[in-house]
């Protein structure tokens, strides 16, 4: 789907964000893990055109991402970015007018049953009429989403979906995502859910991408020289000295080692 | 805010309903004679409660018109008329006291209702039609940008208050100045994020408006609400 070629990016100030990046992300359930600072978000604006390369250039489906005004508005109908902060996001006060927001600028005038189908989805069946500032986090969180979906992108980025959720609503996140259709390239400080979630795994530190691959193989490998933990599944895997491929959920890692008990 | 309030309302009317309901209600009022307005005033005042405001608040709401509406009537029951009733108070100016306090109780009592069941989105949007839309583009986004400043003013005034910021006049003003100091650097990188969002959004100009039509249910209210003010005048009935 995307193909990075040497990409590199400095804000104004000067900070050096991407240090050269050349990556194929073209799995359904990409998962971007790095400490702070790495670059994370900087390389999802990068993927719909929200920041423009200083070197070197992206290219989505193929084609290499053009800068005017009219292709950016195709590219982003196809590629929607969900930011960490859904105050960042929300740009009108009610929720039925948020989640119709985008649909209205690209022409669709004939909105509300989508609106209604998304906010279901998320969970906000009744939350039409609700004023945004009265919701809570979470609330908002799912509003953001629920904005992106209804446009039924192709691909969705999505910063830190699961940050500021209690582990309730992060289970619920999970669900919600689990059943979105499109491509989802997510970034996350959640090992775990990195773990169980992706089909690839991307590891960010300083501007570089340092790992690339099946969650099995990265997250064996050792990540605490670029400032990560492993997730729970992988400790305790490891700590164990199975045999076993390497589960994904921790009800599987449970099974494993009942069966071995036995 | 009352847009707070307005945002959980009980009331299961469209925008649109409600501005029109208040707008004809208030020329009705206008229209009537203080029969009119007695009913108006109860009619306005059991939706309101009925809508989810609390009776405390509603009853606190009424006080703050009164402060200025008391001392207008007295004024006018002084000057107005001849014959004196009691001391220096004069029957007409009674009566015209009388009937300014209903008129300006109960268009206050209609004004109550739209600002607490109609939160200003509603409003934007039922004037649609009627409005040139980069203004009321201009008027959402602006709603929403308070939202937003509102909801950081609370933020760091938390914040500096955990921190016993506002213990005494003098830190009170030093934390305050220090408020607005960070609330224009906010606004400033909120301003910067916004449009980046709108951006995000392929933002091309248009806000979302749910310009709804009246349902028949809703026409019937508007019109039976409205028979009602406006009966008394029509028979002439009177009570004063
Ligand atoms: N608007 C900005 N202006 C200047 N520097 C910035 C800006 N945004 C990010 N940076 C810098 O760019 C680098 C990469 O930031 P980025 O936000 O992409 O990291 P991240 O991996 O998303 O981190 P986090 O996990 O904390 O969200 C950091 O050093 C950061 O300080
Ligand atoms: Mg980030």
């Amino acid at each position: 789907m995307f193909r990075l070629h040497d990409v590199h990016y400095y804000y104004d100030d000067g900070t050096h964000a991407l240090k050269g990046i050349s990556i194929e992300i073209n799995k359904k359930r990409t998962v971007i893990v790095g400490n702070n600072g790495a670059g994370k978000t900087t390389l999802l604006m990068h993927l719909n055109g929200l920041l423009k390369p200083k070197k070197g250039y992206v290219e989505y489906r193929g084609k290499k991402i053009r800068y005017d005004k009219k292709s950016l508005i195709e590219l982003r109908k196809e590629v929607s970015l969900v930011f960490q902060n859904p105050d960042d996001q929300i740009v009108a006060p009610t929720v039925e007018q948020d989640v119709a927001f985008g649909l209205v600028n690209i022409g669709i005038e004939d909105f509300e049953e989508r609106v209604k189908e998304a906010l279901e989805i998320v969970g906000l069946k009744g939350y039409e009429k609700r004023l945004c500032s009265s919701l809570s986090f979470g609330e908002k969180k799912k509003v953001a989403i629920a904005g992106v979906l209804v446009m039924k992108p192709r691909v969705m980025l999505l910063d830190e979906p699961t940050s500021g959720l209690d582990p309730k609503s992060k289970k619920e996140f999970t669900e919600i995502l689990e059943g979105i259709d499109s491509m989802l390239i997510i970034t996350t400080h959640d090992m775990d859910f990195a773990h169980e979630f992706a089909n690839e795994i991307i590891v960010m530190n300083n501007g570089r991408i340092v790992e690339k691959g099946l969650p099995e193989v990265v997250f064996l490998r050792d990540l605490e020289k670029y400032g990560l933990r492993s997730p729970v599944v992988v400790e305790i895997y490891k700590s164990l000295g199975l045999n076993e491929k390497l589960p994904r959920k921790i009800e599987d890692l449970i099974k494993i080692i009942k069966q071995q008990r036995a | 805010m009352f847009d707070q309030i307005a945002g959980s309302t009980k009331l299961k009317l469209s925008g649109k309903a409600k501005v029109i309901l208040a707008f004809t209600s208030f020329l009705a009022v206008m229209l009537g004679n203080s029969l009119s307005h007695i009913a108006a005033i109860v009619i306005f005042s059991v939706i309101i409660l009925y809508s989810g405001v609390k009776p405390r608040l509603y009853l606190k709401m009424l006080t703050i018109p009164l402060l200025f509406i008391i001392p207008g009537i007295i004024v006018i029951s002084i000057i107005n008329g001849e014959e004196r009733v009691f001391w220096i108070i004069k029957k007409e100016g009674l009566e015209t006291a009388f009937n300014t306090f209903l008129r300006s109780f109960s268009s206050i009592t209609v004004l109550y209702f739209l600002i607490t069941t109609t939160t200003l989105p509603e409003i934007f949007s039922s004037l649609r039609k009627i409005t040139p839309s980069f203004v009321l583009e201009i008027a959402t986004l602006m709603y929403r940008a308070i939202q937003i400043l509102v909801d950081e003013i609370f933020r760091i005034k938390r914040a500096q208050e955990a921190r016993l910021g506002y213990i005494n006049f003098k830190r009170g003003l030093n934390s305050f100045s220090f408020l607005i100091n960070v609330l224009l650097i906010k606004s400033f990188k909120r301003a910067e994020k916004f449009s980046i969002a709108m951006e995000n959004r392929c933002y091309t100009g248009k806000i979302p408006h749910m310009d709804r039509n009246l349902s028949f249910r809703e026409i019937i209210i508007i019109l039976l609400i409205n028979t009602v003010i406006i009966l008394p005048r029509w028979f002439d009935v009177q009570i004063a």
